[in-house]
């Protein structure tokens, strides 16, 4: 869920890496924002943040098991090419966090 | 199956879309010219005020990090550059001569935009790391990949649905099952759309060797990025027919790309997916 960084408050978690104007990571995903780090983002010019809503926190686990089927299902009928294979096993290690 | 399509009347199918706003092709023409000043340009891209008021929703979006930051075109010039200035209207003007192609049974117009949204923030990052291709073009390049196969559903929608049936019961590509009964891949029809609307070069063989970049000797780097781009939106689930399957990249491509490496693939993943997000926001935006 994106919101507004006037309206972020300590306590809420990155659901996704924040990124500066140049795509820098500030944050990491997952990341549980103190104050300190919110006036951070603010100075540093980030006006959005894609942060877990509790909808969010319960649906995560399915979302994750999902996407890790779709990934096995969608490489299984794919060629099976050194590359294709080395891409399907990180985003596994990716999906499972 | 239904009637195949030849190149012949899909070309005639192309000749048929109207050509892309004209505020385009003087902006191209400017930029030829090392003399055009920001705020000439801004002149020009303001003479259309559907395109310049996109424009600047565009350049607020958080997508370029500078929300509620740029009153004017000029100013988006300014800070953006003239290049990336140029490929938000070139993106803004094929959004909009394809507003009209509705969805329908075996292809979402909206997947595919997503998904090529999510290969230009690909794209993007995987230029500015290996520095093989502009950062600005290679993001328009994922954006506008897939305009063939627009052109393909909207000229023979029933032989479309028909092909990505045989994609996916033939676990072959789509691009290659064109390849197999038509002799042609939706890559070749977007590069005569995209030479009918003026693309510049880099963008137009990006295109047409998406799936083959060792035969685009001059840009290859950036087809590289292209090839690998598609296949990493299709691989995180933005996939623009769903369920047909991957195409793969060759081992010097990927390489070159530094892909071979896995904590640099790594890295890419973790980016891309970060990525991606605001792309989708970018895409609402340019909508």
């Amino acid at each position: 869920m994106l919101i507004a960084i006037s309206k972020l408050e300590p306590g809420a978690v990155s659901r996704t890496p924040v990124l500066d104007s140049r795509d820098q990571v500030l944050l990491p995903a997952g990341t549980m924002l103190t104050a300190g780090m919110i006036t951070t983002l603010v100075n540093r010019g980030v006006s959005l943040v894609d942060i877990v809503s509790s909808e969010d926190a319960a649906n995560l686990e399915d979302e994750r098991a999902k996407a890790r089927l779709q990934v096995i299902e969608m490489f299984g009928m794919s060629p099976r090419t050194h590359e294709l294979q080395q891409l399907q096993r990180l985003l596994l290690e990716h999906l499972n966090g | 199956m239904a009637e195949k399509p030849t190149i012949e009347s899909l070309t005639e199918q192309v000749r048929n879309i109207p050509t892309l706003p004209a505020v385009l092709g003087e902006l191209s023409k400017r930029l030829e010219d090392s003399k055009t000043s920001s705020e000439e340009l801004a002149q020009v891209i303001q003479k259309d005020q559907s395109i310049s008021s996109k424009v600047l929703k565009l350049v607020n979006s958080p997508f370029y990090g500078y929300a509620g930051k740029i009153h004017s075109i000029q100013q988006g010039i300014m800070i953006l550059g003239f290049n990336a200035v140029k490929n938000l209207v070139l993106s803004t003007s094929v959004l909009e001569a394809f507003k009209g192609v509705k969805s329908g049974d075996g292809f979402r117009i909206e997947d595919l935009w997503i998904h090529s949204a999510a290969t230009s923030a690909a794209a993007k990052n995987l230029a500015e790391t290996t520095k093989l291709a502009d950062p600005d073009e290679a993001f328009v390049t994922g954006l506008l990949h897939d305009i063939g196969k627009v052109v393909l559903w909207t000229a023979e929608p029933d032989f479309f649905r028909a092909a990505v049936s045989l994609s996916i019961n033939r676990h072959l590509p789509f691009g290659d099952l064109l390849q197999q009964i038509l002799g042609f891949r939706d890559e070749d029809i977007g590069a005569l759309l995209a030479e009918k609307w003026k693309f510049p070069e880099s963008l137009r063989e990006a295109i047409r060797w998406r799936e083959r970049p060792a035969q685009c000797k001059q840009h290859r780097g950036l087809t590289a990025i292209l090839q690998a781009s598609n296949l990493m939106a299709c691989a995180m689930g933005y996939h623009d027919l769903p369920s047909t399957p991957l195409g793969t990249p060759s081992p010097e491509d990927w390489n070159n790309l530094g892909l071979a490496s896995d904590p640099q693939l790594k890295a890419w993943i973790a980016n891309s997916d970060a990525r991606m997000q605001s792309a989708k926001y970018f895409l609402e935006m340019l909508n």
